[in-house]
């Protein structure tokens, strides 16, 4: 079933009332852009806080060792950038992510 | 200093309404330290399920960052400063995107973001503000005035409440920090049996 299909699928069965699924990753897959936007925009404090508690806790995860990264939701790749930037103890990063405009995104944006 | 090789796929790590981590348990190695950032967690209905099953999921020498925005009190004050953060057209307009396809949607309804206090969360709905039927898959969906399509959730726990998710989920915590109400904790797994 392709994305498109399983949309449908969820407006089929909130329109009986069943909510467990929501559409919040598929906004991710078509809305790329918008979300590369939404988290430069400096209303979204979240973005920015994060970068600075990334700084924070860099001393604990540079005490690990030969770490095998794995960033679920890579987005843009910013943190990924930092992270690769600060740390020696990294033999693979993987950055993963359910948008595939999200990763070629990433992707342009740290060479990978 | 190991070289470091560099990777990046897309791939469905999270099911946001149902947890399934089993491709990233086909593929992961040891020492390893996950990284989940960007409130991507919140956004998983169940928070405690997944976190449960990615314990369950990884190696034993698993390490695991999270980056979360949790709430103090839930005060009318708090969450309309977070509602205004919501409500910004580059969010409604990822928020509506995978419901573009519906060309009627426009005319017919409204992307309202509310604060669900019973589960302390932030829901983005888009209220239909007339009767209205859509064609879907060849069936005729009725909507009624102020029915809603619940289109995004992001979970707003407080930190009691997300510390008590992390312990019972098998998680130990390592370090927290946070910037106001942004916070970053560093966990390791529970030692199994």
């Amino acid at each position: 079933m392709n994305y498109m299909q399983k949309i449908k699928q969820i407006i089929i069965s909130q329109n009986k009332g069943d909510f467990r699924k929501t559409l919040t990753k598929y906004s991710y897959i078509y809305g790329t852009q918008d979300f590369i936007s939404f988290t430069k925009n400096p209303i979204y404090k979240a973005y920015t806080n994060e970068v600075k508690l990334l700084k924070l806790i860099l001393p604990k995860i540079l005490a690990m060792q030969n770490l095998n990264i794995y960033e679920l939701g890579i987005g843009d790749g910013t943190k990924a950038e930092y992270l690769l930037n600060n740390l020696n103890n990294v033999v693979k990063y993987t950055g993963i992510d359910i948008s595939k405009d999200m990763i070629n995104f990433a992707k342009h944006k740290n060479k990978m | 200093m190991p070289s470091t090789r560099i990777k990046c796929e897309a791939q469905e790590f999270l099911n946001f309404d149902f947890t399934n981590t089993s491709k990233l348990k086909k593929t992961i190695k040891d020492n390893n330290l996950i990284i989940i950032l960007g409130n991507t967690i919140a956004n998983e209905m169940d928070m405690e399920e997944y976190l449960t099953n990615l314990r369950k999921d990884t190696p034993k020498n698993t390490n695991l960052l999270i980056g979360i925005e949790l709430i103090k009190d839930a005060s009318v004050l708090e969450i309309n400063s977070i509602i205004e953060e919501y409500n910004c057209k580059e969010n409604k307009s990822l928020t509506v995107s995978p419901i573009n396809f519906l060309e009627v949607l426009p005319s017919v309804g409204k992307l309202k973001i509310v604060y669900n206090n019973e589960l302390s969360r932030i829901e983005e709905r888009f209220i239909f503000i007339k009767p209205t039927y859509i064609n879907i898959e060849n069936r005729k969906l009725r909507f009624n005035k102020d029915d809603y399509l619940l289109l995004s959730i992001t979970n707003k726990p407080n930190l009691k409440s997300f510390l008590r998710i992390t312990k019972n989920s098998g998680w130990i915590m390592i370090v927290k920090r946070n910037i106001k109400n942004q916070y970053l904790m560093l966990l390791q797994k529970e030692k199994e049996e």
